[in-house]
């Protein structure tokens, strides 16, 4: 009787254990994803009044590490980007970044979501 | 033969327009966008005369330097060819040039920027030959330029002096330009730009006065490409009738390599 129960408790435990490492696997599963995750940016920017002068921006967000998914709203003035979540530049940067191109970043914003359908990436 | 010297001297500044990073066609602009980095721009013109033809091919080669300076060289073939004498053929004088911006004031969609514009020729072309392709005279042009751009149009201005030696006659220039997209702004480019304007030439130690009406259209084909031709006549020109100018017809292109 005793080692019946022995033998339960250890069977358990085994359970307990795949339970337990099946569970840690997906956790890290999940971390895995998250690294991979992206972060969408919107800055509003102001001086942008032709598109042949938007290329100049375009170049110089897409130097930002990890940057992709890139469009300009030219009539709403804005343009948008993603990079990976863990490599979100700074504001200041993001500022710097758009100065140096010849404008002006008035707002910035960021989302976990597109903020427009990309059509053609 | 001198008048042909003072229109080697016009055209080297409507020749520097070229550097317009975007529109208009023949007027400098104050925005220094749209290169970061290199390109390589070319905008021929072709000037019809009472008393000759000439061809001007330029090949120009701006760098940015910041978001606020550009430099920039430009190297000219050009053809000359008076009515009864040989045609001569050469690369012309040198021309560096600078640009600084000195004001911007942002919104949205639109912009006013005003910049310093330095040209400065090198009497670097031969000058033994008859038409001579070099004008065998330093000169030194500084202007400031004025853009206010929206979406919707585009004006710009620009007034300069240009000091020369070798009794060349200085000379003022007076540009308007008027720029008004005929399509709907989108990015991706792709765009029909109408350009229409004034370029003025004042030579000032001679009191002799050029006018010329521009107009013209630019196809902007993609984020690095664009077409522009357009048409010059004069409507004031203060020459003898053997000299004056009977139209300029230019057409380029501008791509964007780097």
């Amino acid at each position: 009787m005793k080692n019946k129960n022995s033998s339960i408790s250890i069977k358990v435990l085994v359970l307990l254990l795949f339970v337990a490492t099946s569970l840690n696997l997906e956790a890290s599963n999940l971390k895995t994803v998250n690294d991979d995750s992206k972060t969408y940016i919107k800055i509003w920017v102001d001086g942008m009044a032709c598109p042949f002068c938007a290329y100049g921006l375009e170049k110089k967000i897409k130097k930002i590490d990890s940057s992709g998914d890139f469009f300009v709203e030219i009539n709403e003035g804005y343009i948008s980007f993603s990079v990976k979540s863990d490599k979100i530049p700074s504001e200041e940067d993001l500022k710097k970044t758009v100065k140096e191109a010849g404008f002006f970043a008035r707002k910035i914003e960021t989302s976990d979501k597109p903020f427009k359908p990309i059509i053609n990436e | 033969m001198n008048r042909l010297i003072i229109s080697g001297i016009i055209s080297v500044f409507w020749v520097t327009s070229m550097f317009a990073q975007g529109p208009p066609i023949f007027t400098e602009t104050p925005i220094l966008l749209g290169l970061d980095g290199g390109g390589i721009r070319t905008f021929g013109r072709f000037i019809s005369k009472e008393n000759a033809t000439i061809y001007v091919q330029p090949i120009g080669i701006p760098y940015n330097i910041g978001s606020k300076t550009q430099i920039g060289t430009v190297l000219r073939f050009i053809n000359k060819n008076p009515n009864g004498i040989l045609a001569q053929s050469g690369i012309g004088d040198l021309i560096f040039f600078a640009k600084r911006q000195l004001f911007q004031k942002d919104g949205k969609g639109k912009t006013f920027r005003l910049i310093a514009k330095l040209d400065q020729v090198l009497p670097t072309a031969k000058t033994n030959t008859t038409p001579s392709i070099g004008s065998n005279s330093w000169q030194s042009q500084l202007s400031l330029v004025a853009g206010y751009v929206t979406l919707k149009y585009g004006l710009y201005g620009q007034v300069g002096y240009n000091v020369t030696t070798n009794n060349l006659p200085d000379n003022i220039i007076y540009n308007l330009g008027f720029v008004y997209p005929l399509l709907p702004q989108k990015y991706p480019p792709n765009q029909l730009n109408m350009n229409i304007g004034i370029n003025g030439n004042f030579f000032t130690d001679i009191n002799s006065n050029t006018i010329l009406a521009s107009g013209g259209i630019q196809w902007i084909t993609s984020k690095t490409v664009l077409f522009e031709t357009g048409l010059q006549i004069p409507i004031v020109e203060e020459v003898p009738d053997v000299q004056k100018t009977n139209y300029v017809l230019s057409f380029g292109t501008r791509i964007l390599i780097f």
